[in-house]
């Protein structure tokens, strides 16, 4: 029956075909439930309790202010929300369960300030910071506001808290709510307490409701949007036809120093979420190793090692950029958008390189591969 | 009719074709007016009205015509929703449009018992077969390509992804594994289309087609496609049998009677027939007719049968010129296109063209003088790395869409590395006058 010998010849064909062909990538088993128990353990609880610390410590710092509060008081004050804004960097990146339900990252982060906004709600009685419209009213730029923009220098500033009715207890109020937030989802991932922690570490596939899918899409997304575009490509004018730089977009546009810095942590979460190193310094089991495991290559050399060096590059030249960057992306534009470039390069490969090697969904859509 | 109710129970009729705020159109579709909200869900209830009514074999021309039309509908509204077991399920609707199947076993026939019939022209028996010979044929013919069958990709990228299933996972990331589904999968899709035609190897066909599209269930997010492939190839079996099966049911309507066609109204669905099944056999092929890399420039890739073949993953940056200002914008595309849009849209070089235009119509809408846009686009295929796809400084709004090759796409083999554009920059915007 020639069918039959059709059949003979091809599994011949198979046989011969499947004899060892070289064998360049050692596939080591990897274990994802680990690389999720690293981030859990040693990345995300570590980053939520010093990010709750840190604004614990604001807001306390906020409630110590008084009308009659002197520039140490002030500067108190001031220091405790640029600790709590730069370690809100890291905790920026996981902006899925509880952060997101809790819509975080709306209520912690959202600048350029709605000044007009503020200012018609330091008189109000009852305000919800957690209106859509409040959003840009509230979190850390509006306290940035507060403490830094109500007058050209300490002291007028103080002059205005203890003045302006309302603004003394608006500030507190922001403290509050940022504080209340922090404990909220801190808990929830609390083995302890609400323990998502369990639920995050147990989804070990790769679809997008998976540990790692979950963190993933939010980090590409947060990567993409809220670090390259919002820290330094609005403020930098790449998103505007005319492209005039827009200094009042950066980060702290009123206390003006910090921008570079808030970039520049977020830039380092990046880096040590993506290897895996814990809140010690430790260099435990991160993506490079997931990545390492399945040889994954670019253009012939390890994926690896281009994420690496292209990350070297970018923080390189955002360090570069003297600060504050209100000032340089008016008089050295140029730089700010090679800066934004070099950060633009790094979505390229996190998310079309490693996501496509790491297989992880972006939707819950089917496809068919094509 | 599952699948229907499973795409509204997920509320992908929202997602994808209420939330978006633009279509990707086929081409010569582009005319196809996009229903209101409304109208889209009365869409998919008429969908599913014709899917009963062929199910119960009740006014079965018009509910097969009903479901044709609908679900035909939806899917040329979008393509990136484009699958091709979607497409599948238009030709079966299609075919079935001119198929006796209700002339058993249906409503129609408890309604006018005399139309029951027990035979058919053989043709009617044989139609979906040949479908679904052809789905596979192709499906096998597309995976014997050196990339398949020498580096074992894209399964070498995927299966390792699945090291956590019980009992097979641990092999899942041995590269010999991944060459065996290769060639496994080449041969069950190239051999079991014939091979359940025949009464001798029916048998352990159909076991093959129940252990493949488990395995495929398992590994891949492809919805209802296995399921629907293991219920459709029942078709493969005997009349006796599918007769005692609906005895059993008890519809089963005992007629010596055989269906006809009407004289003429026969040769001309016959003719019809044969000018499908050509066109059929002929079109998956259209890709040979293109130049380059067909992976990479997807010119002549939808239609074909191309399943689960290629691991393709792109980022696109869009730039927009106003003709007042010296600088470019960047478009944030997350304000236009849902996430999966964007997914698909980043590598496939027809939606980017598309979406180039329709992005300059809103710019120009907005007062945008003059506008211009080129794209820098990023694509990574079966893990080769990622390089750059478009000419970069080519304003897309002077290409138009068709069937003839694009030369704006930058061949697969002529590697533009991230660094290698930053290098070439000034020599491309001043070549493209930018």
């Amino acid at each position: 029956m020639p069918f039959r010998a059709f059949l003979i010849a091809l599994c011949a064909l198979v046989l011969t075909a499947c004899e060892k062909p070289e064998d360049d990538t050692p596939a080591d088993d990897f274990n994802r439930a680990a690389l999720l128990a690293n981030w859990a353990d040693g990345v995300i609880l570590p980053a939520y309790t010093i990010w709750a610390n840190d604004v614990s410590t604001l807001h306390t710092a906020l409630l110590n202010l008084h009308p009659e509060a002197d520039m140490a008081e002030l500067e108190t004050a001031r220091e405790a929300l640029h600790r709590a804004r730069t370690s809100w960097q890291t905790v920026a990146y996981f902006d899925f369960g509880p952060a997101s339900s809790q819509g975080l990252s709306a209520i912690a982060n959202i600048y350029p300030v709605d000044v007009e906004q503020v200012m018609d709600n330091l008189s109000a009685s009852d305000v919800n910071l957690e209106t859509p419209a409040n959003l840009a009213a509230g979190g850390f730029e509006a306290l940035d506001y507060l403490l830094y923009g109500t007058g050209d220098d300490a002291t007028a500033v103080l002059d205005f808290l203890a003045t302006e009715t309302g603004a003394l207890d608006y500030c507190q109020r922001i403290g509050a709510l940022l504080e209340e937030k922090a404990n909220t989802v801190r808990d929830a991932w609390d083995p302890a307490s609400g323990n998502y922690r369990s639920t995050f570490v147990s989804a070990t596939g790769t679809d997008v409701g998976s540990g790692l899918g979950l963190m993933l899409n939010a980090f590409n997304r947060v990567y993409e949007a809220d670090v390259r575009k919002n820290k330094l490509g609005l403020p930098s004018g790449a998103m505007t036809f005319s492209m005039t730089p827009l200094p009042d977009h950066v980060e702290g546009a009123y206390s003006q120093t910090a921008s570079n810095d808030y970039l520049l942590a977020a830039l380092d979460a990046c880096n040590r979420i993506y290897n895996g190193i814990n809140a010690e310094g430790m260099d435990g089991v991160g993506l490079d190793d997931y990545l390492h495991t399945l040889g994954a290559t670019h253009l012939d050399a390890p994926l690896t090692a281009a994420i690496q060096d292209q990350w070297e590059a970018a923080t390189t030249s955002v360090e570069a950029l003297p600060a504050p960057l209100a000032t340089t992306v008016v008089t050295d534009q140029q730089a700010c958008l090679d800066a934004y470039a070099e950060l633009q390069q790094m979505v390229v490969l996190y998310k079309v390189d490693m996501m496509s090697c790491l297989g992880v969904l972006v939707t819950y859509q089917d496809n068919d591969g094509d | 009719m599952y699948s229907t109710v499973r795409f509204a129970a997920y509320g992908w009729i929202h997602e994808q074709y209420v939330a978006p705020k633009l279509f990707f159109p086929y081409y010569g579709w582009e005319w196809l007016p996009r229903p209101s909200e409304k109208g889209m869900y009365v869409l998919f209830g008429l969908m599913l009205l014709g899917a009963l009514g062929i199910l119960l074999g009740a006014f079965y021309r018009w509910s097969a015509g009903l479901f044709f039309l609908a679900f035909t509908y939806v899917e040329l509204l979008d393509k990136t929703n484009y699958l091709n077991h979607y497409y599948f399920v238009s030709l079966v609707a299609l075919v079935m449009l001119f198929l006796p199947a209700h002339r058993n076993a249906s409503v129609d026939v408890w309604r006018r018992p005399k139309t029951a019939s027990s035979r058919a022209p053989w043709w009617t028996v044989h139609a979906p077969k040949m479908l679904l010979t052809l789905l596979y044929f192709f499906a096998g013919v597309a995976k014997l390509h050196p990339e398949w069958l020498l580096d074992a990709q894209p399964l070498r990228i995927w299966l390792p992804q699945h090291t956590d299933l019980p009992l097979i996972g641990p092999l899942l990331d041995e590269v010999w594994v991944a060459y065996a589904f290769s060639w496994g999968g080449a041969l069950f899709d190239l051999l079991v289309g014939f091979a359940l035609w025949s009464n001798r190897w029916r048998k352990w066909a159909y076991l093959a087609v129940l252990g493949f599209h488990s395995v495929t269930w398992a590994l891949f997010p492809i919805g209802v496609f296995p399921l629907m492939m293991m219920v459709v190839t029942l078709v493969f079996f005997p009349p006796r049998m599918h007769r005692r099966a609906l005895e059993v049911l008890g519809v089963y309507a005992a007629s010596a009677r055989t269906f006809a066609f009407r004289e003429g109204w026969g040769r001309l669905v016959g003719g019809l027939g044969v000018v499908f099944l050509v066109v059929q056999l002929v079109y998956p092929f259209r890709y040979a007719l293109y130049p380059g890399d067909l992976f990479w420039n997807e010119e002549g890739f939808r239609f074909s049968w191309r399943v689960m073949l290629m691991e393709k993953a792109g980022k696109a940056f869009f730039y927009v010129k106003d003709a007042r200002y010296p600088g470019e914008k960047e478009v944030v595309l997350g304000q236009y296109l849902t996430p999966n849009q964007e997914k698909q849209m980043s590598t496939q070089p027809d939606m980017l063209l598309y979406f180039a235009h329709w992005i300059a119509a809103e710019y120009a809408r907005q007062g945008v003088q003059d506008p211009k846009v080129r794209a820098e686009v990023w694509v990574d295929l079966n893990g080769e790395g990622s390089h750059l796809f478009l000419d970069p400084y080519y304003n897309l709004l002077e290409a138009e869409d068709g069937f003839h090759h694009q030369p704006w796409i930058i061949p697969r083999d002529s590697v533009i590395t991230l660094d290698g554009l930053e290098a070439l920059r000034p020599q491309l915007r001043a070549q493209h006058g930018w």
